[in-house]
């Protein structure tokens, strides 16, 4: 209860000054000058007044009590309207990730006291497999010490569409690649169906929705194509897929060089000791096996598939599409059009049009050599036998 | 560097610092406006100063052009001056004295003098001292060549790095900030701060990195900033723990010349960087750091580099107006989330 | 009759005359990149100032038109020499070139201005550490114009420094008349900041030596700043053949040259003596600085230019 004023209305009183008394239901209590000013008293003696409630105001200038009051509305602070964002019942980053996987927040299920991004990524996986309970699902890395949100902290991980010699190829050449690791192989041979291919596991056929809600869920980065026999296959796969959204990688063996100014396109798959001179151009969805020379200022168009030691001098144009077999050099400046086959060990010094087939005239005979020569195949059979 | 006493303040830490300078280094003088006791210096670093060495403390005239040109003076005939500009505002007085005298004598002379001279002064805003109070002008001085800019956060020992400036052969303006110098020095792993680590950048100069996470976490956002920029972001350390976001601030203490390598590093970490300065950005400190980032990492960056400072005018006294010009740790968050949500 | 310094001082300022026009024929030759200012016409003021001070501990600094300053205090021609034809045996390593010199306490800027307040620094350095040496700063009538020298003049009196103004007036800065620069006299000035001064016309080096003698003296004595205003005149252009100045007011002045003066009191063989010798002593500096290297960014960088990157 508010007791009585010592002082008047309009007093000045300094600072400390002891202006009221009050009494509590426990004690009497001086109320004194928070400020120097002039005094307006609000609350009347004897009245009931809350804790908080103003009961007296001061001013720098002697003024009205209408001023007083207007002064008040004016700077009351609103009860509960406050700039502050409402309460949250998740954390940003949480939320941050949730935004990331297009989940709606509100929907996850806390393991605490709120949803953390833990609970984000837990909800994000058992979503992806819920929906394809018929197949596994790529294992998320949620204990991985690395930061897995975010591509740049951890190496891309790759899709490998085929599961045969390719597959075997791309995951050896990734083991001296530190930015890129494989982490599931498809296939559409049911045989080889949860097996593994070096240590990398084979989910399931080669199932585009499938892949596409692995994808979305953040489970794989890049997809790449590990076939190289069929080449309309290669062509198709990489269409589809990526009119889907899905990236491609390139995979290329450490021990390849790769000259300045080279352009890559995506969905190569380079094999060991390839070679790319200055400012090539490689396009998409390209497999070179290994030895292949690509020399500089060399355009490489797209889906082609490259044998072993396919060796070009400058300036060489490769259309669409075009398969090399193993051993074959090209002069400088030599354009390969689209769609053409070319067998292995020829030399190639002039332009070839498109949807060309260049078989190889190049004959040789084997026959035994006289005797008192050791010949390979005896020389073989005698080590099997001792 | 000495790990200084918990809670020791900015400017006590400072004080100390010059007291003790003055002890060791009788070629050791203290001039300014209005150092002496009792009044101490308009912002008390000096105080105390007059009283125990009072033939080398020296109260001058309003006169910021000779304060630092009788400090070059003394430098080249065998002193160790230490200056104070009583606003760091007024250095424009002093820029030739500092561009065209202190930093070139050494250099122009073929190496055979020194200027070992230190140009303290306080920068920054916040308090609503208005458009020539409040600047942080030590922009006007990035890159001259041999002239050392030395920014105290109080993530570093402001004393110990006064220390070493002192002790610098080059000339320094070494940089202080009138919000941090009641603020206590934080120099080491508590509170929000889960990880504090100090480096040396190639100039001997401490570069401070400080976390919200343990240290063998990967942090999601690097902030590289300096001297008075350390009250807004280490507020952000406990919230962002909170919302599971991890940042590491980094905090050189030589922002000119400045070496990329420690910087390099902190934003490697997260691979995401903002930059804040005091100042206003453009042709500024982030902009010099963001080129060297870039330089450095290329592509090892998820984002570009973004710069936080003043909008591009003066700085107003009305609190309401200053608040918003300057940059504040409500900016920083947002930049924060805004950079998470693009990358 | 002759007197007992005219002598060294004719040997000085001929010096200084010879070696300036030097500067003006490899100038011209394309030797020397940039500028030169010379002060043919006013050696008197160096060399009368210069000797009255002690070489081995005062202290002496000045701004662009210097080699006079530089020559009468240390002699060294063959390290200016190569300093303005870039070599790094020159005295600075070709880095300064003529208007920032160093040796010994001499030192010399091109900031109009800024060295006074580095000579106040200066003063206070020597009378901290009770050196027993003065201060001379060389100053212009242009530079006048300049805040810092007033702020300069007001901290040497407040604080009691042994400080010597030189003002050398001749009469313009650049292609200015003072009295388009200056209001009122610039004599005046040092009075409002109780700094006792002397002026005289300078065209006789050993009044203007005696002068010195009495303001160096002075400062040592009393420990406190001094001013000396020497009239002087320029008879060479401000730099290289930027002269405004009439055909009539020049002539004038050469008919008042202060080396023709002195020259005047020594015997003739006595002069041609003197002459032969810096003829000779030129051309070889000359010949020593031509076929020196010129200055490499790599010693550069090891001595006073050095940068990491
Ligand atoms: C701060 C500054 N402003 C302008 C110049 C360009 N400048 C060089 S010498 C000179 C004239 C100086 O006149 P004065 O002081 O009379 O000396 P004098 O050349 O007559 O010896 C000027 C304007 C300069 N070097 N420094
Ligand atoms: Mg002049």
């Amino acid at each position: 209860m508010f007791g009585e004023w010592s002082k008047p209305s309009g007093a000045w009183v300094t600072k400390g000054e002891v202006v009221a008394v009050a009494e509590t239901t426990k004690s009497v209590f001086d109320i004194e000058a928070p400020a120097a000013g002039y005094l307006t008293l609000l609350a009347a003696p004897g009245a009931e007044v809350a804790i908080g409630e103003v009961i007296g105001v001061l001013s720098p200038t002697v003024v009205s009590l209408d001023a007083v009051h207007a002064w008040l509305v004016a700077t009351a602070t609103p009860a509960t309207e406050t700039t502050a964002e409402p309460a949250r019942s998740w954390t940003k980053k949480a939320e941050l990730l949730a935004e990331r996987h297009k989940v709606d927040i509100s929907q996850v299920p806390a393991a605490g006291d709120r949803v953390t991004e833990a609970d984000v990524e837990a909800y994000v996986v058992a979503r992806t497999s819920s929906q394809k309970t018929a197949r596994g699902a790529i294992q998320a890395d949620v204990n991985d010490t690395v930061d897995d949100r975010y591509p740049a902290n951890r190496a891309q991980r790759l899709l490998i569409i085929g599961g045969g010699n390719g597959a075997i190829q791309i995951i050896d050449a990734l083991q001296g690649v530190r930015h890129q690791r494989a982490v599931a192989v498809i296939d559409d041979n049911r045989a080889i169906h949860g097996k593994r291919i070096a240590g990398v596991p084979v989910l399931g056929a080669i199932d585009l929705s499938w892949a596409v809600d692995q994808h979305a869920a953040g489970l794989f980065d890049a997809a790449v194509i590990s076939i190289s026999t069929s080449i309309p296959f290669r062509e198709r796969i990489f269409d589809e897929w990526k009119s889907r959204g899905i990236p491609f990688a390139n995979v290329i063996h450490p021990s390849a060089v790769v000259g300045m100014n080279v352009t890559w396109g995506e969905g190569n798959v380079v094999m060991a000791l390839c070679h790319f001179g200055a400012c090539a151009t490689v396009g998409d969805n390209n497999f070179l096996s290994a030895y292949c020379s690509i020399e500089h200022h060399c355009v490489l168009g797209n889906h082609c598939s490259f044998g072993p030691s396919v060796v070009t001098s400058s300036r060489v144009r490769f259309g669409d599409r075009v398969r090399c077999g193993t051993g074959i050099y090209i002069e400088p400046g030599v354009t390969i059009g689209a769609d053409s086959i070319i067998a292995s060990g020829l030399a190639i010094w002039q332009n070839i049009p498109e949807r060309s087939l260049l078989k190889a005239h190049l004959g040789y005979s084997i026959r035994g050599l006289a005797t008192g020569t050791v010949t390979v195949e005896r020389c073989l059979r005698k080590r099997r036998h001792t | 560097m000495t790990r200084a006493t918990p809670h020791l303040t900015y400017v006590e830490s400072l004080r100390r610092a010059l007291a003790e300078i003055m002890a060791d280094d009788p070629r050791a003088v203290v001039l300014g406006e209005d150092i002496l006791d009792p009044y101490g210096g308009a912002f008390k670093v000096t105080q105390g100063l007059s009283t125990r060495f009072p033939e080398r403390v020296f109260a001058t005239p309003i006169a910021e052009a000779s304060i630092v040109g009788v400090s070059v003076g003394l430098a080249l005939r065998g002193f160790h001056p230490i200056a104070e500009i009583m606003f760091g505002d007024f250095i424009a007085l002093g820029a030739d004295q500092l561009i065209n005298h202190a930093a070139k004598y050494p250099a122009m002379y073929n190496g055979a003098v020194q200027v070992p001279l230190v140009v303290r002064t306080p920068m920054g805003g916040g308090r609503g001292y208005g458009p020539t109070h409040s600047q942080s002008l030590e922009r006007l001085f990035f890159g001259i060549p041999h002239l050392k800019l030395i920014a105290a956060s109080h993530l570093h020992d402001a004393g110990a790095l006064l220390k070493l400036a002192a002790a610098d052969p080059e000339p320094v303006l070494f940089v202080e900030n009138k919000l941090l110098y009641p603020l206590a020095l934080h120099l080491s792993a508590d509170g929000a701060v889960r990880s504090f680590a100090t480096t040396l950048d190639r100039f001997g100069y401490p570069v401070t990195t400080a976390t919200n996470y343990p240290a063998a976490q990967i942090p999601d956002v690097t902030v590289i900033a300096y001297g008075g920029m350390s009250r807004l972001v280490l507020p952000l350390f406990d919230e962002f723990a909170g919302e599971e976001i991890r940042v590491l601030a980094c905090f050189p203490s030589c922002i000119s010349p400045l070496d990329p390598a420690p910087l390099a590093e902190a934003a490697a970490a997260s691979g995401r960087v903002i930059v804040v300065e005091e100042s206003q950005t453009a042709f500024g400190w982030g902009a010099e750091v963001a080129a060297q980032l870039y330089a450095a990492l290329g592509a090892q960056l998820h984002a570009p580099v973004q710069r936080l400072g003043a909008a591009p005018t003066v700085i107003p006294a009305a609190k309401s107006l200053e608040d918003q010009v300057l940059v504040s740790t409500a900016v920083i968050r947002d930049a924060v989330f805004e950079l998470l949500r693009s990358t | 009759m002759e007197h007992p310094l005219a002598e060294l001082f004719y040997a000085q300022m001929a010096l200084i005359r010879r070696t300036e026009q030097t500067f003006f024929d490899l100038y011209a030759q394309g030797q020397i990149h940039g500028t030169v200012h010379t002060s043919i016409g006013q050696e008197a003021t160096a060399v009368g100032v210069v000797n009255a001070l002690d070489r081995t501990r005062d202290v002496i600094f000045s701004s662009h038109r210097a080699h006079g300053h530089f020559i009468a205090y240390c002699d060294d021609v063959e390290g200016l020499v190569a300093e303005l034809l870039g070599r790094a045996g020159g005295v600075c390593g070709g880095v300064g070139g003529t208007q920032h010199l160093h040796t010994g306490n001499l030192y010399t800027n091109g900031v109009q201005g800024g060295i006074v307040p580095n000579a106040v620094g200066a003063a206070l350095a020597e009378k901290l550490k009770q050196s027993g040496a003065i201060v001379v700063v060389f100053l212009g009538d242009g530079t006048m114009g300049q805040g810092v020298v007033y702020e300069s003049l007001n901290l040497a009196s407040l604080w009691a420094l042994p400080l010597l103004f030189v003002l050398e007036d001749n009469q313009y800065a650049q292609s200015t008349h003072k009295q388009f620069e200056h209001a009122g006299n610039l004599a005046d000035r040092p009075t409002p900041f109780q700094i006792d001064r002397t002026e005289l016309t300078a065209d006789d080096v050993l009044a203007v030596h005696d002068a010195a003698r009495h303001a160096v003296a002075t400062v040592r004595t009393t420990g406190r700043p001094y001013f000396l205003m020497l009239n002087t005149y320029r008879l060479a252009p401000h730099s290289k053949g930027d002269d405004m100045r009439s055909e009539e007011e020049l002539a004038a002045y050469r008919a008042r040259d202060p080396l023709q003066r002195l020259a005047a009191t020594l015997p003739e063989a006595k002069r041609a003596a003197i002459d032969a010798a810096i003829e000779a002593r030129l051309d070889a500096a000359v010949v020593q600085a031509l076929a020196m290297p010129p200055q490499t960014l790599v010693s550069f960088r090891q001595q006073g230019g050095g940068w990491q990157r």
